[in-house]
């Protein structure tokens, strides 16, 4: 597993369900992907009331599902990621890392974490 | 300049009966037949002029300023109400349009006119939401149409106009913020979230937001929605991007006491906003505390 050290992201696969961290790219785990293996499931659900679908018929006629596949959340310091896992339905990879760099090299950093994670769980 | 609000009315929004009309009849211009030109009549009291779903014109009959007098009176100086007469008798024997007349002889400007043209037709909806004429009675289809794009609305932007009258210098900044951040072919709106208002009140549309009102309120509810709880991972939270499908994504964020929502139609230009929107939030730190400051949404 990758070092939480080298690249200042820290990850986990946490059961969308419950919010239990499956597995984690450190031995400790970051408070902070406790919280959002917590939320987890209210962020990336969609609200049931919004019919995104027939909003964005005319864009993407039959894209989407009933939940988002990732989300991104910014604030001044940090950069928090929650992604769908493409093969357990269950499970949903959450990341945290400082926000110091360019927001395209660090999602893509996060993004290839997340995948060796997901691979090695 | 006087209103057409009912006393203790200051805005759509600050009234929940008066929202719901207004959200009924722009409803009824939304679902005509795709690109229905014709006039949507609701009795005596009044009349929609619709083009491709977006409002050209409206008047009820019970209006109190017409918009020569809203042309007149917005002018600076004044223009000579005999001055615009004549040009609206010539326009009305060639059978031409009156507002272009205007605008092509110098006497008013584009914005001008398209001001004053927002107005009389957000009056008029709030006199036929005010009243009893909610139901349309006929609708007549009109064979030409052809109205300039610059001075027809969408009925998102009638909604933002008429529930911003409030906060017109929010409505402003938002307006000039939206301008700036948007990258192309991306939609979005401003809204406030007021502790009164039972729903976010939408104050500022992107130009060509082709979004319905329903919509807009719909992505505003998601938006604050998934700050609230955005906000229980990192309380300094400002900007949530949701990737729904394999293009679509929702972008919102915030600055001061306005929220913003963005809907990409591809994922470059999701990444782009995104990518703006990132780097606002890293080298604005003083804006940035005083969004902070406010807490949840400037609640």
């Amino acid at each position: 597993m990758t070092s939480a050290q080298d690249d200042g992201v820290s990850c986990a696969l946490v059961c969308v369900k419950t919010g239990v961290v499956l597995a984690s790219s450190e031995a400790g785990i970051d408070p902070r992907l406790e919280v959002l293996a917590a939320t987890a499931e209210e962020l990336l659900q969609v609200d049931s009331s919004i019919d995104f679908a027939a909003l964005f018929a005319e864009l993407e006629p039959g894209g989407g599902t009933a939940h988002f596949r990732e989300l991104v959340v910014i604030s001044a310091t940090r950069v928090h990621v929650l992604s769908r896992s493409r093969t357990r339905p269950d499970a949903t990879l959450v990341a945290t890392t400082a926000h110091t760099q360019k927001l395209g090299l660090l999602l893509s950093t996060v993004r290839k974490k997340v995948a060796q994670l997901e691979a090695s769980a | 300049m006087s209103s057409d609000f009912m006393p203790g009315i200051t805005s759509v929004s600050s009234n929940a009966l008066l929202l719901s009309s207004t959200l009924r009849l722009l409803h009824h211009v939304e679902t005509l037949p795709s690109g229905s030109t014709g006039a949507l009549a609701f009795g005596e009291d009044g009349v929609i002029l619709v083009e491709k779903k977006r409002v050209c014109w409206a008047i009820a009959s019970d209006m109190r300023q017409r918009l020569t007098d809203l042309l007149c009176e917005q002018h600076e100086p004044p223009l000579e109400r005999g001055v615009v007469e004549q040009v609206f008798k010539r326009c009305k024997r060639d059978g031409t349009p009156m507002g272009e007349a205007l605008v092509a002889g110098g006497l008013v400007s584009e914005a001008d006119l398209r001001a004053a043209l927002l107005r009389h037709t957000c009056e008029a909806i709030v006199r036929l939401a005010q009243g009893r004429a909610l139901t349309p009675t006929q609708f007549t289809r009109h064979e030409k149409g052809g109205y300039d794009p610059r001075f027809v609305f969408t009925t998102a932007e009638l909604l933002a106009s008429l529930s911003g009258r409030r906060r017109r210098e929010l409505a402003d900044e938002a307006r000039k913020q939206l301008s700036s951040v948007l990258v192309p072919d991306v939609s979005g709106f401003a809204y406030l979230r007021e502790a009164l208002a039972r729903q976010a009140v939408i104050i500022a549309v992107a130009k060509g937001c082709e979004l319905a009102v329903s919509a807009t309120l719909e992505l505003a509810r998601w938006a604050m929605r998934s700050f609230d709880v955005a906000c229980q991972v990192d309380a300094d939270t400002r900007v949530v991007a949701a990737t729904w499908s394999e293009r679509i994504t929702l972008i919102a964020w915030r600055e001061s006491e306005i929220g913003y929502v963005a809907v990409c139609p591809t994922r470059a230009a999701s990444a782009l906003l995104l990518s703006q929107l990132a780097l606002r939030v890293t080298t604005e730190p003083e804006r940035s505390r005083s969004a902070t400051s406010l807490g949840k949404e400037g609640r």
